[in-house]
């Protein structure tokens, strides 16, 4: 059996915040402020907690015998170097600030050339297995709009007709977008009221 | 002022198509091929003893993003409801600290209902990394570990999605994703053929476990998608009447 207790604080935090963003009462809007205050703070201590529980799983590998424990180790020895000397010298230290940069900014860049790399190869097998009329369109498209989206089609924007024809045929992949994105934003409000209305209750309470 | 009255329009028809009426007539759902393949992807991980990873995206929880993180962890708890005699119990990961241990509740909360908190193992639910390309690479391991016979993406992703879904051939019938991200979800839909599209992300807790609750939640949006079709006519037509 789920608590009441746990489910009414959620309505109520969530009703308080929501009545914050309609109605201007300066009794409403300290409380939302101070809820909002309150929930960067839970959610601070929350990454705080996954972080402790992220490191204890990889010291818990680390200790087994096994042969990815190196990564683990590596994993556990980055993390408690980088917090001592995030301690020591301070979050905002020049010298801490560089060193973690010049490590974190070219692995995630490449990270980024991998991603290029395995969408490469992925578009390769989608041309290659997926059969069906469906996927034959979505290849024409892509290429199709690819291609009207370039320096394919300038010489025809000085003819006055044909450049208003390839401008609405530009615009085409923007209204699917759009279309898509109406029916994200309609899920999207529907699920906040389910959990504004405690249908929906993503906590055990 | 717009705003308030929406809200409030949606949840007046959530509260009346949630309500018990035998005289409305039951729903049929639209058949999405790739809920049915998450099905047949669930009885074979169950099958094979395999665990099921169930991948949350990113995004915090004061995001805008996050319902589909919400949706996900919905989609979560009815799938781990679903397989609970299976083997292995489901492990989530996440890249922010909120959802990850809202996870973790979420599958302990649907064991403990069921008295076998025991076989939940520690760390089932684990924050893969706090950046979207150290989220990515921290979830490396548990997508492509052999004991991982299905892996779900539902929540927010964007580009790094294309370093998660595995890429070899064989194992792409063993993942199913869904995101409220447009380059996501182009991402996976190059990637799987079990892939959600726009709103389909926010209806699969209603595929899953047909509660009344998720299909009034269904009606609510098609009446909304509705007013918003016949706004938009509206205002083609006064843009065309010189109104506008």
């Amino acid at each position: 059996m789920r608590s009441p207790v746990a489910a009414a604080f959620a309505i109520a935090a969530g009703l308080i915040v929501l009545a914050g963003y309609f109605i201007p009462i300066p009794l409403i809007q300290v409380v939302r402020l101070q809820i909002l205050d309150w929930s960067m703070l839970l959610a601070a201590v929350a990454a705080l907690v996954a972080i402790f529980n992220l490191a204890a799983g990889h010291i818990r590998k680390a200790m087994k015998p096994s042969s990815s424990r190196v990564f683990s180790v590596v994993v556990s020895l980055s993390l408690i170097i980088t917090l001592v000397a995030g301690f020591i010298l301070g979050a905002t230290d020049p010298l801490f600030q560089r060193v973690v940069t010049n490590i974190q900014i070219p692995i995630e860049t490449t990270l980024f050339g991998m991603i290029s790399i395995s969408l490469a190869y992925a578009a390769f097998l989608f041309i290659r297995q997926r059969k069906g009329w469906v996927n034959s369109v979505f290849i024409v498209s892509v290429v199709f709009f690819l291609l009207t989206n370039s320096w394919f089609l300038v010489w025809g924007q000085s003819i006055p007709i044909l450049s208003e024809i390839i401008s609405a045929i530009q615009k085409i992949p923007l209204a699917g977008s759009r279309g898509v994105l109406i029916g994200i934003s309609l899920g999207s409000l529907v699920t906040g009221l389910r959990i504004l209305t405690g249908i929906d209750r993503p906590y055990s309470g | 002022m717009i705003g308030a009255a929406i809200l409030i329009l949606s949840t007046g028809f959530l509260l009346i198509f949630i309500r018990p009426n035998k005289k409305r007539a039951s729903i049929s759902l639209r058949r999405i091929p790739a809920v049915e393949n998450l099905r047949r992807l669930l009885g074979a991980s169950m099958e094979e003893g395999t665990r099921m990873h169930f991948s949350l995206g990113r995004a915090h929880p004061g995001d805008p993003n996050y319902a589909s993180t919400l949706a996900g962890l919905n989609s979560l708890e009815s799938i781990t409801r679903s397989t609970l005699t299976a083997d292995q119990t489901p492990v989530a990961t996440s890249g922010d600290g909120a959802t990850s241990l809202l996870s973790e509740d979420v599958v302990r909360a649907v064991y403990r209902r069921e008295s076998t908190m025991d076989r939940v193992p520690a760390g089932n639910s684990q924050l893969t990394g706090l950046s979207p390309m150290a989220f990515a690479a921290g979830s490396l391991p548990v997508i492509s570990s052999p004991d991982t016979g299905a892996n779900i993406f539902l929540g927010h992703f964007g580009v790094e999605s294309g370093l998660m879904v595995p890429s070899e051939p064989t194992r792409e019938k063993e993942t199913f994703a869904g995101s409220d991200s447009l380059p996501a979800q182009a991402v996976f839909y190059s990637s799987t053929e079990n892939t959600l599209f726009g709103e389909e992300t926010f209806a699969l807790p209603a595929y899953l476990d047909g509660k009344r609750s998720n299909t009034a939640s269904l009606m609510v949006q098609d009446l909304l998608r509705l007013m918003v079709i016949f706004g938009m006519l509206i205002g083609v037509i006064l843009v065309i009447a010189g109104v506008l």
